[in-house]
């Protein structure tokens, strides 16, 4: 069994505004635009944490049950990651 | 287009600019020999197939045409069938039909930003407003200026890549450097009567952005993330493969510091209140 750690790719444009996030992608010629729960998980896409890890820190920080934020961290990364803005991810022994 | 045929041209020309062939009519041959010294390098033959290209028309009231007929003095630039510049200044005119041309040399520009933005102004705020709302304020004429708006002069701006700064067109266009004051001087006087337009002729910041999106708002003014905002311009912006992510991070400096909306208008009366309701005072950001 084995875990991914999600990592946005470098050579992309990102702006933040106001919490929201806007990528083009210069590759593919693609613009994003991520809302601000989004923008926060992609900001923790650093290629240092699976999405556990991940869920549990914005669990911690907003001061509710990891399983509750679980499902919707593993939708967004599955979501980034079919947009092409992850990296090819490395998998890591559990 | 056919309600455009019995305007009464006496004057049609061909250009080629940036990869582009575009034919250009009037109602005036002055215009017309004008245009084609200003555009000398660019004048070609007309082509010889069947493929619709870029048709500029330019209605002049230079005296040559029946004003009972016409009924209305303004000089008028059309695209097709939209409406872009009316104006009683032959000076207006003449710039607005040469940043055209400018404009098919953005689409491989990399040193600025372009955008189908065109820079209007209520008062002394400044509002970019997307390029599909020039045909209403170009027919709202002088109802305009009673609500205290200034049209905008060109279709289309040019950011600073470094400061997001809307700035002057810088596309090369070969054109004599007095063409302005040339086509003003071979006619008559009182067809550059004062009629203030807006042109960029020095960086400027925008106040207010309007952004073109069709979102299932009611009539009028909404307020847009400003995220929102940056990529509905990007997706539109003429030159975004060129410019790339540079395009992205000048477009966010832009809206960083302006009040950010959407429009939705059913009346030009009703788009002219909400434009001259704009002001900094009174922005509510989102």
């Amino acid at each position: 069994m084995a875990m991914t750690k999600p990592k946005a790719r470098e050579d992309l444009t990102v702006v933040e505004l106001d919490g929201e996030a806007v990528i083009y992608d210069e590759v593919g010629g693609d613009l994003h635009h991520l809302n601000s729960s989004a923008t926060i998980i992609f900001a923790l896409c650093d290629g240092t944490e699976t999405v556990k890890q991940m869920s549990a820190e914005i669990a911690d920080a907003l001061s509710i049950p990891p399983q509750e934020v679980e499902p919707q961290v593993r939708t967004v990364v599955r979501d980034l990651r079919s947009a092409g803005l992850l990296d090819e991810e490395r998998l890591v022994p559990r | 287009m056919r309600k455009l045929d019995r305007l009464g041209w006496v004057v049609e020309d061909w250009y080629q600019v940036g990869g582009a062939t575009v034919a250009v009519r009037s109602t005036s041959a002055i215009f017309g020999d004008w245009l084609r010294w200003a555009l000398a390098d660019h004048v070609c033959d007309e082509p010889d197939d069947e493929i619709q290209y870029p048709l500029f028309s330019v209605v002049l009231e230079d005296g040559s045409r029946d004003l009972e007929r016409v009924g209305r003095r303004f000089h008028i630039l059309y695209h097709g069938t939209w409406d872009k510049v009316r104006t009683l200044d032959i000076r207006v005119m003449g710039r607005a039909v040469l940043d055209e041309f400018r404009r098919f040399l953005t689409y491989d520009a990399s040193d600025l930003v372009y955008l189908p933005c065109a820079l209007a102004a209520n008062q002394d705020v400044r509002i970019l407003i997307p390029e599909v709302l020039m045909p209403a304020l170009a027919k709202a004429g002088r109802r305009a200026r009673r609500f205290g708006l200034v049209a905008p002069g060109d279709s289309f701006t040019a950011l600073d890549p470094m400061t997001g700064e809307l700035v002057p067109l810088n596309t090369g266009l070969n054109v004599p450097p007095d063409a302005i004051e040339r086509l003003a001087g071979a006619l008559p006087p009182e067809l550059s009567s004062e009629d203030p337009h807006l042109f960029v002729d020095a960086p400027v910041r925008a106040d207010v952005v309007l952004a073109d999106v069709r979102l299932p708002f009611d009539a009028g003014i909404h307020p847009l993330t400003r995220s929102y905002t940056v990529t509905a311009l990007a997706s539109s912006a003429l030159n975004l493969r060129s410019t790339g992510g540079k395009a992205i991070e000048a477009i966010a400096e832009l809206v960083s510091r302006a009040g950010c909306y959407a429009v939705r208008w059913t009346t030009t009366e009703g788009l002219l209140a909400d434009l001259a309701g704009l002001s900094p005072t009174a922005r509510h950001d989102p």
